[in-house]
């Protein structure tokens, strides 16, 4: 009798995985903070967009909507989560299954981000921006959409992703919420109103190329930054799967060493990325020549 | 219930909350025009903070005790005097630099510990143990979204922006929150007074670890 409680069948993380995954899904798409923030997003795209920007005055609202909203979710779903295995004792899926499965659930943000983009890339072509908006000069379509896809879509799946580390590595109470707060501190501090952190703006996994920046004389006058949106595109993708890794790297209880090895590749791609964004692209920041037109 | 407070109120997160409102409203002193959104910021995360003090993780042993809900949400607002005396001193502090509208920020944060604690305050009569952290999980980036997006600004002004804004709409709706806010906590609380303790959902909500330290 003993021997048949012991010799149990191990179950196999990879039979397990895909299941989990699936419950997760679910589980992120029935979220009501997702479910708000995906309403609040609709809702903010109904009509036509900045009449000086087009839908490029709108990509605050899926970085905010989906991503600042998923990561509470994702901190939430993962805190649950462990706190059933918790309460279950021995549970046949370890951390690391269950952070991919968590991981796997980034596929509703992305999902949500990508129709977002659809909609961006449509009103920018139904309502383009006049020659005193944004954009103006050189820079075309290709700028355009790389700028919609890093700072609405790319960001629908970093602020979940953050939400994952947040939720491995800060375990306490109201840690996701003072984490959205401090997000948005530090983001707005690096978004390239201020000369001082223009340079290395590009660094922070949200800022603008451009907007309404203004001159002396003339506040409200388009300006475009400096950098490339295409390379940036690459930088935050890297910067994700490098969030991926380290929320994987928790679990000690599997050898982490491959994941270490993975984890230094991954960052410096994106570290190389950064640069290339940094340097590449617009070289040096370009006034539009028309007047805004506002006091 | 002074002991009671001190035990059961969650007095480092919420220095670490007053902390924060203090810089974030520094910040929005030093460059009012482009740091705005995070005086909206200031006022979700005091509005999450609020929530935390409500949450009982042993709920289904304290609803079965003999202090009913209201004198522990009484004692439980301790939390919130101290929250509320950062949340003044970081108004104080950037005072002069709002716009010329300190008293309307500070109703503002008024108002949103008060709806925050009627919402949590029902959760709990309704059985919920720990509601205060979904609530403050969902309201820090709601409020976020409002001050970034700044969604209808021009028909809600829910955080006016500059000396501009329609700060008298702002104001009525923030009263017409408070006024529903303190009529639903007056409901909820004696609700409660007179059907005795709440059916607490136990054990699916409750963390067992909480209940045994």
């Amino acid at each position: 009798m003993m021997a048949q409680a012991v010799a149990q069948p191990e179950v196999s993380p990879v039979t397990v995985l895909p299941t989990l995954a699936r419950k997760e899904v679910g589980r992120y798409a029935r979220h009501p903070a997702f479910l708000l923030g995906a309403l609040l997003t609709a809702l903010a795209s109904i009509g036509p967009p900045d009449d000086r920007m087009s839908s490029l005055g709108a990509v605050i609202v899926p970085a905010a909507g989906i991503g600042l909203f998923g990561l509470v979710v994702m901190a939430s779903l993962a805190r649950s989560g462990d706190r059933i295995a918790g309460a279950a004792g021995t549970v046949a899926t370890d951390q690391r299954t269950r952070t991919l499965a968590l991981a796997a659930a980034l596929v509703v943000p992305l999902t949500v981000g990508l129709v977002w983009f659809g909609w961006a890339v449509w009103a920018y072509r139904t309502w383009p921006p006049p020659t005193g908006g944004l954009p103006f000069g050189g820079v075309g379509d290709a700028w355009v959409y790389s700028v919609l896809f890093a700072l609405g879509v790319v960001s629908c799946v970093g602020g979940p992703v953050l939400g994952l580390v947040i939720a491995r590595w800060l375990p306490m109470r109201g840690a996701a919420p003072v984490a959205v707060v401090l997000l948005v501190l530090v983001t707005i501090l690096m978004q390239g109103l201020f000369a001082a952190t223009r340079p290395f703006r590009l660094v922070m996994p949200w800022t603008y190329f451009g907007g309404p920046i203004g001159i002396a004389g003339d506040r409200n006058r388009m300006l475009i930054l400096t950098g490339s949106p295409q390379w940036y595109v690459g930088y935050l993708v890297l910067l994700c799967a490098a969030g991926v890794v380290l929320a994987l790297l928790r679990d000690d209880e599997r050898p982490r060493g491959r994941l270490l090895v993975v984890l230094a590749t991954v960052t410096l791609g994106a570290l190389v990325c950064c640069v290339l964004a940094s340097t590449m692209g617009v070289e040096a920041t370009m006034v539009n020549p028309v007047p805004s037109g506002s006091p | 219930m002074i002991a009671y407070a001190w035990r059961s109120v969650p007095l480092g997160s919420l220095m670490v909350a007053g902390g924060l409102l203090v810089v974030l409203m520094l910040v929005v002193a030093r460059w009012p025009y482009t740091m705005w959104p995070l005086q909206g910021c200031a006022v979700g995360l005091l509005a999450g903070a609020a929530a935390w003090c409500f949450d009982e993780p042993a709920a289904a042993v304290a609803d079965t005790a003999p202090r009913s809900l209201l004198w522990r949400t009484v004692a439980r607002s301790a939390g919130l005097v101290v929250l509320l005396l950062w949340w003044g001193l970081a108004v104080r502090l950037a005072g002069a630099d709002l716009f010329g509208h300190a008293l309307d920020v500070a109703w503002q944060g008024v108002v949103a510990v008060l709806a925050t604690t009627a919402y949590v305050t029902w959760r709990r009569s309704r059985g919920v143990a720990t509601p205060g952290r979904a609530t403050a999980a969902a309201v820090a980036p709601a409020v976020a979204f409002v001050a970034l997006a700044r969604l209808y600004a021009d028909r809600v002004p829910v955080f006016p922006y500059t000396a501009a804004g329609d700060w008298a709409l702002s104001r009525a709706l923030w009263t017409a929150i408070a006024l529903a806010s303190v009529t639903a906590l007056a409901v909820v609380l004696a609700e409660r007074r007179s059907t005795g303790p709440a059916a607490t959902e136990a054990p699916t909500t409750v963390d067992p670890r909480r209940i045994s330290t």
